[in-house]
């Protein structure tokens, strides 16, 4: 069975932790180095994205204020950029340690994870960085809801690692993987209620259910629950959330565990 | 980690290779592929097959063999690099690979953060690194003033004895090269060689692969040849050196031993 190979996979995780570290490492220090602006290019597209958004779209939706129009949207935005920064990262990772994985025995499943990690770190300080700047701005008011954040956070990034096992193996063999994963993620976009919301007048009733069987949505629905509403998310919420996370992660890593014996040859 | 245990045992490995036209064939390829009925390039080429030896602890063997004979291919299942497709192999202790000098260095890295990198690979823990960066930029012949420098404005002669130096520093129990001098001074092979005719000790094991067959001699006692995918003889560097020679002055590739 393609889990039984789990056991194995996290021993050698462990057992190759401080590589996973250097990678991270590695990746975090050299993304902006030499810059002039540093890491605050990492803020600057967020930003820029939900300044024009809200410029463009708050009336369109039918905010009268465009503060809780932002606060919305950042909600959504945040997780779903970590989903594109991670899944190229994630696309290329296994692929880009060609050289060293042909000379030297090292688990292939610590590429992958060591990006989505790096990323992850990303995320969380932008998430933090840019709430302590939106935040005054929009007179966001701190609720208990915040407490639901962190299980928000983990079940986003349970669903991203096993996205980023099946890109990274997947992309050994069709390198058409990461154009494919590219285009899904910029029609993704407007099909995941991101910048309206899914009950929104605007949005004709019968196609709703894409929003039901689009992952994305039940991935970032806490995330706005939480932010935006200032509500605890429901168990159903919840619920689904978690469903959709452990099945692409299981889906994922069976996807790695099938075709790693075999990767090093398509190299 | 006790270094005690070293052993490789290798029972009847084969490895075959699929040839692919194109390693990562696109969608479209894939497509009009299965459209025709074609497999994807499925035909095999069996790089190793039968290969049983048992190597103990203490052992300096060298691969000798023509180019395409299968030595790198036998290394690298050592390694664990390439799974074997057939047979059983035991290997006992960890194993330094050199197979290409400074393959696992990162080029935009600092020498000091491609140290961590490098000795984490090889299994040195943060604190072990720190504490050997010392004697690995003695041995290396690499000014402390480049630690923080780059990797990639290193010469390649820098790079070469800085992964040396990280392997030889880091206690390796197997130690596998594949003509890793190639980019190195006469000085620093010398250098390279005394350390390892006193390091590989009772405790270690060696294996290397070269076409030099004085560094052969210099290094090693036990001489495999391969030869067309599986062993011709083994046995001491003296007697299958020779013949092997011989074979190759009568075949008419004799360039294959003179070269290096």
């Amino acid at each position: 069975m393609a889990y039984s190979t789990l056991p194995r996979d996290i021993g050698l995780l462990y057992r190759y932790r401080e590589v996973v570290i250097n990678l991270v490492q590695a990746d975090l220090k050299l993304r902006y180095r030499r810059t002039l602006l540093g890491y605050t290019w990492a803020l600057l597209y967020p930003l820029a994205t939900l300044a024009i958004m809200t410029m463009v779209f708050a009336k369109a939706m039918g905010y009268e204020h465009w503060q809780s129009y932002v606060l919305f949207v950042f909600s959504g935005l945040l997780p779903w950029n970590f989903l594109i920064s991670a899944m190229w990262g994630a696309g290329y990772s296994i692929v880009f340690h060609e050289d060293l994985l042909k000379k030297i025995y090292l688990p292939k499943h610590l590429f992958p994870l060591a990006v989505t990690m790096a990323r992850f770190a990303d995320f969380l300080f932008n998430f933090v960085v840019l709430f302590l700047i939106i935040g005054p701005i929009v007179h966001y008011q701190p609720s208990w809801s915040l407490l639901g954040l962190p299980l928000a956070i983990l079940i986003l990034l349970v669903f991203m690692t096993g996205v980023a096992f099946a890109i990274a193996t997947l992309n050994v063999y069709v390198r058409d993987t990461t154009h494919l994963m590219s285009v899904i993620m910029q029609l993704g976009f407007y099909l995941t209620p991101i910048i309206y919301k899914a009950n929104s007048d605007k949005v004709s009733a019968k196609f709703r259910f894409i929003f039901e069987i689009n992952p994305m949505t039940h991935i970032v629905r806490p995330f706005q629950d939480i932010i935006s509403d200032g509500v605890f998310p429901s168990p159903d919420r919840f619920g689904a959330a978690i469903g959709v996370a452990l099945a692409t992660f299981l889906i994922g890593y069976a996807i790695y565990s099938t075709l790693q014996r075999e990767l090093i040859f398509r190299l | 980690m006790s270094a005690s245990n070293c052993q490789i045992e290798l029972r009847g490995i084969g490895l075959d290779f699929r040839l692919y036209k194109n390693k990562s064939f696109s969608l479209r390829e894939w497509l009009l592929n299965s459209i025709a009925f074609h497999q994807p390039g499925a035909e095999l080429f069996t790089a190793l097959d039968k290969v049983s030896l048992s190597i103990v602890k203490g052992e300096r063997v060298a691969l000798i063999g023509p180019n395409g004979a299968g030595k790198s291919s036998l290394l690298k299942v050592i390694a664990g690099i390439y799974p074997p497709s057939r047979g059983e192999m035991t290997i006992r202790g960890r194993i330094t690979p050199l197979i290409e000098m400074g393959a696992g260095f990162h080029h935009e890295l600092t020498g000091r953060e491609n140290l961590f990198l490098n000795g984490a690979i090889l299994g040195a823990s943060r604190r072990n690194i720190i504490e050997r960066t010392h004697r690995i930029l003695e041995f290396s012949e690499i000014d402390p003033q480049f630690l923080d420098t780059p990797i990639k404005y290193y010469s390649t002669g820098m790079r070469t004895r800085l992964a040396f130096g990280i392997a030889m520093e880091l206690d390796p129990e197997i130690v596998i090269l594949d003509e890793i001098f190639s980019n190195a001074d006469a000085h620093f092979v010398q250098k390279a060689c005394a350390r390892l005719e006193g390091s590989a000790s009772a405790h270690q094991i060696l294996l290397l692969v070269s076409h030099d067959l004085e560094l052969i001699r210099r290094l090693a006692r036990r001489c495999i040849w391969i030869k067309g995918g599986g062993i011709a003889q083994d046995g001491p560097v003296d007697s299958v050196v020779p013949a092997y020679e011989a074979a190759m002055l009568q075949n008419g590739s004799g360039d294959e031993s003179k070269n290096a």
